[in-house]
């Protein structure tokens, strides 16, 4: 015997059918919709990154160079990258040596050579470094004429060195200060040092507008 | 809206309430004209829920104890239990009664049977072909247990005498609001003045019944509650004045019509109308069978086969409604990320174009600055540095006089020299450009301490130590002792009381130090680099032992 009555339930039965399907469909349809709007949206996000990534590469790449053309250009206006330039080491030796009126004050500036390579090491490819020795033989009525020699040079010559060596000597020792003969240095100073200059394997025309 | 049919054992009366109120009431004969005035009755009512109580004579209960088990054993204990008493009667039900008080592990049940339904089967069978949707069918001695509690019996053992109708007396016994025995007395009155007599002689073989059945012990511990049509009420309550032992109770049907909440006017005189609400507050099923309701599963089914159409549509609509506003969004997400792809593409086109060209030189700039930074040593001690170090020590020495000074910045770079083996061994150690080590080499001469070597040897020592303790100095090493008394070196010199110099002795008293600084140059002596020489080099190295000699 049946449970139930047929003729009572069989449209609530028809009823959940239809709108099991039509409901179905109206799901997939949506579900259909809303996947391909979702893949739409996932490569135009993808698009998105992969541009913006470039972008700001591109900057990065640009604020590294915009840092760089600074420290080039400030080294290439002190002459430590491009052509030596001995005539201005000679002429601030000698303006240092009008204020300091040293009682002698020798140089020798050597041939530029080719930095050791075991210093400068193989990673700058694009760059020839290379040095030039110098020798100064100062005669010193105080040894912080020494220093401001040295300080004169850096400051007012065109290039970069670098101190060897530098070797200071008494020359003779005064009983008292009116022994002093200011034409006479009481030490010697002997500074060994070498001018840093980096040239470009390239033609030297980098723009520099930045 | 709800609806009854009230089977008194051959008529049947159909009852219909909307919002509590009595809307429609009919009594009808089962006979031709009956049922044809019967099925007009309900035909616009087929599909309202329906109880059916029936208050008939041949209804029977048995009190029996089963096993305590749950489930389809439950099930099955029932059923037996049934067998065993009502065997052939098609209307019947097990009510439980619970644990029993008498016998541990089992529970009590009530069962109970409609043993003749030649009367009412002809109801059913006509309910049934008319397809209304009956949900249970109850009897009146049942409906008893909920009225208890809205009359304030509940808990208490309770004899429960009604009028049915004027003739016919219920009398029904509950213990805990659960009912034990029950039958219908019809009586035979001449005259209104023999109800109470009637009463009373039931009450008195009833309670005899029930200690006979062990039902109670004592009798007066029962309450006797009667529910009486007014009339009958007064004069019953009179005679049952003479009968002190009695714990009873008379009660009108107004006023327990009144207690349980049924609304003015009363359909009925009598105690079928609080039944017939009861029933329909608390609609039951005892004894309908599954055929007897299949009309009311079906609905039910049908009802519920529409909630969850109606439950998928809302669903699936509502998923639906997500999606859609899903779709939207990234759409307008969409959209929105590709016109900021354009302004992205088109400002790095922009940008690309202008830097193309300077981009292609960036790694020449690089290398260049890179190459000057890891040469040009800023961050090394400078000359004046260390010799503003050196002289902060040297001013706590006067007897040490100065000589030769040597400053040199030892990158580790060695140049192979076949004539120097050590040259030509391979450096452990990398040369380092960029921080290279600055080294003082010192040559200088005690004053004023020709023959105390001892003394001269400690002050060297000293001197050492405190050039040690500077911070930036990482090792101090002495060269060339004041005196040199090695195994391997010659050695000679004057004792005599007279001090003569000699030349054997001019290279005493001068030594050598050599003092290694740091290659990195800690933060705060940064600013030290820059310092300026009259700031920090205000007494003369060289040239100040020799002035105060």
């Amino acid at each position: 015997m049946n449970k139930f009555d047929g003729q009572i339930i069989k449209r609530s039965i028809f009823v959940l059918l239809i709108s099991i399907v039509i409901i179905g469909i109206t799901t997939g349809i949506s579900y259909y919709i809303n996947d391909n709007a979702s893949r739409n949206y996932q490569n135009a996000k993808n698009n998105l990154d992969s541009i913006k990534s470039n972008y700001e590469d591109l900057i990065n790449r640009n604020n590294i160079f915009v840092e760089y053309a600074k420290l080039y250009q400030q080294l290439k206006i002190k002459g430590v990258i491009g052509q030596e330039n001995r005539l201005t080491w000679i002429e601030a030796l000698q303006e240092a040596n009008k204020t300091l009126k040293l009682p002698s004050l020798q140089y020798t500036i050597s041939p530029q050579e080719e930095y050791p390579i075991d210093l400068v090491g193989n990673d700058f490819y694009d760059v020839q470094v290379k040095k030039t020795n110098m020798s100064i033989n100062m005669g010193l009525l105080h040894e912080e004429d020494m220093f401001n020699i040295l300080t004169s040079l850096q400051k007012n010559a065109r290039g970069h060195f670098l101190i060897d060596d530098c070797t200071i000597t008494p020359n003779y020792i005064p009983k008292n200060i009116s022994d002093i003969d200011i034409s006479r240095p009481l030490l010697n100073a002997d500074c060994n040092i070498h001018w840093l200059q980096v040239t470009l394997l390239t033609p030297d025309n980098i723009a520099m507008e930045q | 809206m709800k609806q009854l049919f009230y089977f008194y054992g051959y008529r049947l009366k159909v009852l219909r309430w909307r919002k509590g109120t009595v809307i429609a009431a009919n009594v009808f004969e089962p006979n031709e004209e009956g049922f044809a005035k019967f099925r007009e009755f309900v035909k616009d009512h087929k599909n309202v829920k329906t109880m059916m109580l029936v208050d008939i004579i041949e209804e029977d209960f048995h009190s029996d104890t089963i096993p305590k088990v749950l489930g389809k054993d439950h099930q099955a204990l029932l059923t037996r239990s049934l067998n065993n008493n009502f065997r052939d009667v098609t209307y019947r039900c097990a009510l439980t009664h619970g644990k029993s008080e008498t016998e541990k592990g089992k529970e009590e049940i009530l069962l109970g049977a409609l043993t003749n339904t030649e009367l009412l089967t002809p109801w059913l069978s006509e309910i049934r072909r008319q397809g209304i949707r009956l949900t249970g069918i109850q009897s009146v001695s049942t409906v008893g247990e909920a009225l208890l509690p809205k009359i304030g019996l509940d808990g208490k053992p309770t004899l429960l005498i009604t009028q049915q109708l004027p003739w016919t007396i219920r009398f029904s016994f509950y213990k805990n609001e659960n009912l034990y025995f029950s039958r219908l007395i019809p009586t035979r009155l001449n005259d209104i003045s023999e109800f109470p007599d009637v009463i009373i002689s039931e009450i008195d073989s009833t309670l005899r019944y029930l200690q006979y059945k062990r039902l109670t012990n004592n009798a007066n511990d029962i309450n006797i509650t009667l529910i009486l049509a007014e009339e009958y009420a007064s004069l019953t309550n009179q005679t049952l004045k003479n009968m002190p032992n009695l714990n009873y109770n008379v009660r009108t049907v107004p006023e327990i019509a009144a207690e349980v909440g049924i609304k003015e006017p009363l359909e009925s005189t009598t105690a079928d109308t609080i039944f017939a609400h009861i029933t329909k507050l608390k609609p039951r099923n005892h004894y309908g069978r599954d055929d007897d309701l299949i009309c009311h599963k079906s609905h039910t089914l049908k009802n519920f086969l529409y909630s969850i159409s109606a439950a998928v549509v809302i669903l699936g609509l509502g998923f639906s409604t997500y999606l859609g506003i899903n779709s939207a969004i990234f759409d307008k997400n969409a959209l929105s990320a590709q016109n900021n792809a354009q302004n992205f593409q088109q400002k790095y086109e922009e940008q690309s174009m202008q830097l193309d060209e300077l981009l292609d030189n960036a790694e020449i700039l690089k290398q260049s600055v890179d190459a000057v930074s890891k040469l040009s040593r800023d961050k090394t001690y400078k000359p004046e540095y260390l010799l503003e170090k050196l002289s902060r020590v040297i001013a706590n020495f006067p007897q040490i006089q100065l000589g030769k000074i040597e400053i040199t910045y030892d990158t580790g770079l060695v140049v192979p020299d076949p004539a120097n083996p050590a040259s030509m061994e391979p450096n452990l150690e990398p040369p380092n450009p960029t921080y290279p080590k600055p080294i003082l080499n010192i040559d200088a001469t005690l004053i004023g301490m020709d023959k105390d070597y001892r003394e001269s040897l400690k002050l060297v020592a000293k001197f050492k130590n405190d050039l040690a303790n500077l911070n930036s100095v990482t090792k101090v090493e002495i060269v060339k002792q004041p005196v040199e008394i090695t195994p391997e070196t010659q050695f000679s010199g004057n004792t005599g009381a007279s001090i003569v110099t000699s030349g054997n002795n001019l290279n005493q008293n001068q030594f050598s130090i050599k003092i290694t600084f740091d290659r990195n140059m800690p933060k705060d002596d940064t600013e030290n680099t820059n310092i300026s020489m009259n700031k920090s080099f205000t007494s003369p190295l060289l040239t100040s032992g020799s002035m105060n000699s």
